[in-house]
């Protein structure tokens, strides 16, 4: 054959097999499962500057529940990471540690063990199995990671990703495409929301003893070997939860284990005095603080870390900045999670202003300064202006809406009032970061009156005729965080 | 471990890399081997004893003739090997034939004696058998007829009888054809246009029984398993539907195989030609699984007509109905196509379903339109319908769809007398508004899928179209040839966007569970 066709032949193969390898990672990046219960905290993981990460927090979901790094960075400018997987074996959190000191070296290794304690079994069920290991790069620790946990007959369900994947084509969103917690910003923290009151676990104080499997012991001790042939400090603990006597009981086993192998270990159910938990509001659920309970249970621990290990105070090393911008988007969480308890207009815009409302518990307080900067307000003013209080009508006037008339349309933001319109038929769009955003009104022919919207490309809301509605949009986040309907007197409903 | 596994193509992809090292003379060998592997771990140790049985059996039959002994042999053979086949993957006909015959005197095989010996059967008939048995008879029979010459090498007609891509599913190869694509010794290159042609051609295969056939099964399977509660249109469109599905199931397992056989440069016959294009249910048997037609043309059809009971029955007809009958009637020729219909039914698995549906309905319907051929041909005249147009070929060929979808929907019925049963339901009730109320949405596809199946019809339909208008100028060229030569990044495109289909929408992984191909088990 010619030898330039050959060579052409040649480079037509290239580029085909790169075209289809192109098309294949590209569908595994789109469609692999973007959650935050191991696979985001792996992935972003691997954004992180190479020997930054100080404490490193594995385990199962208890890790990335509980620890806020946010906290521990605001509080002792410690740099922490919680890379966890919802239900993790002993032996993932093997694979876990020796795929993370690829890139990091640790000061201090925390590792939380409760995943020993209720489990009979050493395989996880798929779904666990995926969001545990689907995160990690597709290399050795993977591969291992789910042989270690997963029943042998289903094995192939993990070699090509895609193919418990792709099904998700379904419901492919934002996320997927443009993710935020794919970034070096992200450092593991996902708080559980929600609160249940609990009677304070009589089952903690027990000193029974049951065994672990053989599966469990071998890895914790592999662990253990690790970590000390690394020369990387292992501090074994048990964060707070509600447990059954069985589990403490195997709890109790792993601490002995520890001891004997003169590894630092704290069983935190026996300190929740000196923690302050109140068990009537910082649950979520049985196995889980919520995110107030995280926030005291951290500032605890960090002040452990930061007396019994050599942690420097990395506040200000432009390398750690990724801290910083975990902070404020943990300080936007809460305000989140804390504006929907606002109930009074003035709070709500004042939170808006000042950040300086009361609210969010004692760590926001003393850290929460809302800066108007993240957020955007769509307002939209009642029919009939004697329906506005005269608080209603001050507190938009503090946020640059003097003068408002009935039916009046605006949209706020930092930087002051941006829009303002009184037609009743009108379109206007706002572009953030993450979504585009239109305030428009259309005809509704049947019901005979105009009806206005927020809307992006994942939700919609209408806004109400009769009352003053108020949408407050996070860019941050890309979410709105609260919309509400201020009422004659001043109250507060949801919208 | 099928054609749609990935085991299955990592192990082809060994094949392939050594496949092209070696000398020419080694490469056929090569191939045997490959093949021989993957029967065997595809086969439980009894059934690859019948098949090497089998095997012995033809070649020493191939060797004796070609001693010039003669057709008592031939005849040996071609009995032992009906008898094998018959036995082997027929046999809950004969049970059922055997049954029919005891009923009068008031006995019967037991169920589960019948169900025991069924069991051992299955556990010793080989893989593939339907199809390799008429390969095999059709190299015993050319052979015979010195059509070609025996095969020296024994090997050599394991391979040609199994060569491993068409091993489960056919097409059904003539031997003397594909003999020279084999065992040439000149060595076969690598060459880059039978790689991307060939996995150009597998890729669409994938994605007709993947993307397309998978989806269409959950609706014709929520009909077909249910016909009770869905009457009217519902079973008509079940059966428009499982025709499609029928098409894009057999037809891509077709580009599978035959995309496979081609990145290893060995041609193999099409057994599809844009069958929907067809004006007439004969024209569209030329179209439709067209090895196994061939097949039972050469090697049944023309045998019968030669026969003596058929040149009898032609002096008979001579005496009663006159010299010059057959361009009326021809009827020796009928009772051929009869027969050789019959046997169509039969090679699908001997169920009456299929005797009736896809044998003798369609053979009873050809021979009907050659009877009334004059009759037609009248009623055009007289109301001077244009035949030479658009619109009147696109009826015959909508009219043929619907004769071939009749008798196609006894295939998937689970018994004939239920496939009767569905038609009577069919016009029991006159249902249109499921067509507007969005009722077809509720057997198993949303609006999201039924769209995919709409792309991929779409698709299908370009493709078709490409196709036939390459078949009436005669260029020889296949849709994917069109395809090739275009420019680079159009192919590139292709290839991407076809792959990233698959990927996403193709049924599988461990939330899908794919079913076989429709004609892998025969």
């Amino acid at each position: 054959m010619d030898k330039h066709v050959r060579i052409r032949n040649a480079i037509y193969i290239i580029l085909l097999s790169a075209a289809l390898l192109f098309v294949y990672i590209l569908a595994n990046r789109v469609l692999l499962l973007k959650n935050i219960d191991g696979i985001d905290q792996f992935r972003a993981y691997y954004h992180q500057e190479k020997n930054t990460v100080d404490v490193l927090v594995v385990g199962n979901s208890h890790s990335y529940c509980h620890v806020n790094p946010a906290i521990l960075w605001e509080d002792y400018g410690i740099s922490a990471y919680d890379l966890g997987g919802g239900e993790q074996t002993m032996s993932i959190s093997y694979y876990y540690i020796k795929e993370a000191l690829k890139t990091q070296r640790p000061k201090v290794l925390c590792l939380d063990v409760s995943t020993v304690s209720d489990r009979n079994s050493d395989t996880i069920a798929r779904q666990w199995a995926i969001n545990n290991t689907f995160g990690m790069k597709y290399n050795r620790n993977r591969i291992d990671a789910i042989r270690s946990s997963v029943s042998e007959d289903t094995l192939k369900d993990y070699i090509l990703p895609l193919s418990s994947m792709h099904e998700r084509y379904t419901e492919l969103g934002m996320t997927d495409f443009t993710d935020i917690h794919d970034s070096i910003d992200f450092k593991g923290y996902r708080p559980k929301e929600g609160i249940q009151s609990f009677e304070v676990p009589a089952a903690a104080m027990s000193e029974e003893r049951l065994p672990l499997t053989a599966h469990q012991e071998k890895y914790l001790m592999d662990i253990i070997n690790l970590t000390k042939s690394e020369g990387i400090p292992l501090y074994i603990m048990v964060t707070p939860y509600i447990m059954e006597e069985e589990e403490q009981a195997r709890l109790n086993t792993v601490l002995d284990i520890a001891k004997e192998n003169n590894i630092t270990c704290t069983d935190f159910n026996k300190l929740y005095d000196e923690i302050g938990l109140d068990f009537n509001t910082d649950f979520a659920e049985k196995s889980h603080l919520n995110r107030v309970g995280s926030t005291k249970f951290t500032a605890y621990l960090g002040n452990i870390l930061k007396n019994d290990y050599d942690l420097a105070d990395h506040r200000g090393d432009p390398l750690y900045d990724s801290w910083n911008a975990a902070a404020d988007r943990s300080r936007q969480d809460y305000a989140a999670f804390y504006m929907p308890s606002i109930s009074y207009v003035k709070d709500f815009f004042d939170l808006f202003l000042n950040g300086k409302a009361d609210v969010g518990g004692d760590w926001l307080k003393g850290h929460f300064t809302a800066n108007p900067d993240d957020y955007i307000l769509f307002v939209m003013t009642g029919a009939d202006r004697s329906l506005m209080s005269p608080d209603t009508i001050d507190s938009l006037a503090s946020v640059g809406i003097s003068d408002p008339v009935p039916g009046g349309k605006y949209i706020v933001d930092g930087r002051g009032l941006v829009y303002r319109t009184d037609s009743p038929i009108f379109s206007k769009g706002y572009r953030t970061k993450l979504h585009d955003i239109l305030f428009y009104s259309r005809e509704n022919k049947e019901e005979n009156r105009i009806d206005t919207f927020v809307r992006t490309d994942d939700e919609e809301h209408p806004l109400s005729e009769q009352d003053t509605s108020v949408l407050i949009y996070d860019k941050a986040l890309g979410v709105f965080v609260r919309g509400i309907r201020i009422d004659p007197a001043g109250q507060i409903e949801e919208l | 471990m099928g054609l749609l596994s990935l085991q299955f193509y990592l192990i082809f992809a060994i094949i392939l890399l050594v496949y092209y090292l070696l000398p020419g003379k080694f490469q056929w060998m090569w191939l045997f081997a490959g093949g021989i592997f993957l029967y065997s771990i595809n086969s439980r140790p009894y059934q690859l004893i019948t098949f090497v049985v089998i095997i012995i059996i033809n070649f020493a039959g191939s060797m004796a003739f070609e001693d010039g002994k003669s057709a008592g042999i031939y005849k040996a053979v071609i009995i032992t090997d009906i008898f094998m086949l018959v036995i082997l993957k027929y046999n809950s006909s004969l049970f059922r034939v055997a049954n029919m015959c005891l009923r009068p005197f008031g006995a019967a095989i037991p169920e589960d004696v019948i169900n025991n010996a069924r069991s051992i059967i299955d556990s010793i008939c080989p893989v593939g058998m339907s199809y390799f048995m008429l390969i095999l008879i059709g190299y015993i029979t050319s052979v015979h007829w010195g059509k070609m010459g025996a095969l020296k090498n024994p090997l050599k007609m394991v391979l040609i009888t199994s060569y491993f891509p068409l091993m489960t599913s056919g097409p059904i190869i003539e031997c003397s054809e594909t003999e020279g694509y084999l065992f040439n010794d000149e060595k076969k290159h690598f060459s880059s246009e039978n790689l991307t042609k060939g996995l150009l051609r597998i890729l669409w295969g994938v994605f007709k029984k993947l993307v397309i056939s998978e989806r269409l099964a959950l609706i014709v399977n929520t009909i077909y398993d249910n016909y009770e509660a869905y009457t009217g249109l519902y079973i008509m469109l079940a059966a428009a539907l499982f025709t499609i599905q029928l098409y894009t199931d057999f037809s891509g397992l077709m580009d599978i195989v035959l995309g496979i056989s081609r990145v290893l440069g060995i041609p193999l016959p099409e057994n599809f030609k844009t069958p929907f294009y067809a004006s007439t249910l004969a024209e569209f048997w030329r179209r439709w699984h067209i090895t196994l037609g061939t097949w039972l043309r050469n090697y049944v059809f023309y045998p019968l007509q030669r026969s003596k009971m058929i040149s009898k029955l032609r002096k008979s007809c001579k005496k009663v109905l006159g010299r010059g009958y057959e361009k009326k009637y021809n009827i020796p020729m009928y009772v051929c196509l009869f027969i050789t219909w019959f046997l169509i039914g039969f090679w699908h698995g001997g169920d009456f379903k299929y005797i009736f549906g896809v044998g003798i309905y369609m053979g009873v319907i050809i021979i009907l339109s050659d009877i009334l051929q004059p009759v037609f041909g009248k009623i055009i005249q007289i109301t001077r319908i244009n035949t030479e147009c658009f619109s009147y070929r696109l009826f015959t060929r909508i009219r043929t769809f619907i004769i071939f979808t009749i008798g196609n929907s006894f295939f998937r019925a689970s018994s004939a007398g239920d496939g009767f049963r569905m038609w009577y339901l069919a016009f029991s009730r006159f249902n249109p508004w499921i067509l507007f109320n969005g009722a077809l949405y509720n057997l198993g596809l949303d609006r999201r899928e039924a769209g995919i199946v709409v792309l991929g019809l779409i698709l299908l339909f370009i493709v078709s179209y490409f196709q036939h208008r390459e078949e009436i100028r005669g260029s020889g060229q296949s849709a994917g040839d069109l395809i090739m030569r275009q420019n680079i990044l159009f192919r590139l495109m292709v290839f991407s966007a076809l792959f990233a289909m698959i990927i996403v929408w193709a049924h599988y992984g461990s939330t899908f569970n794919a079913q076989d191909f429709i004609y892998g088990g025969f």
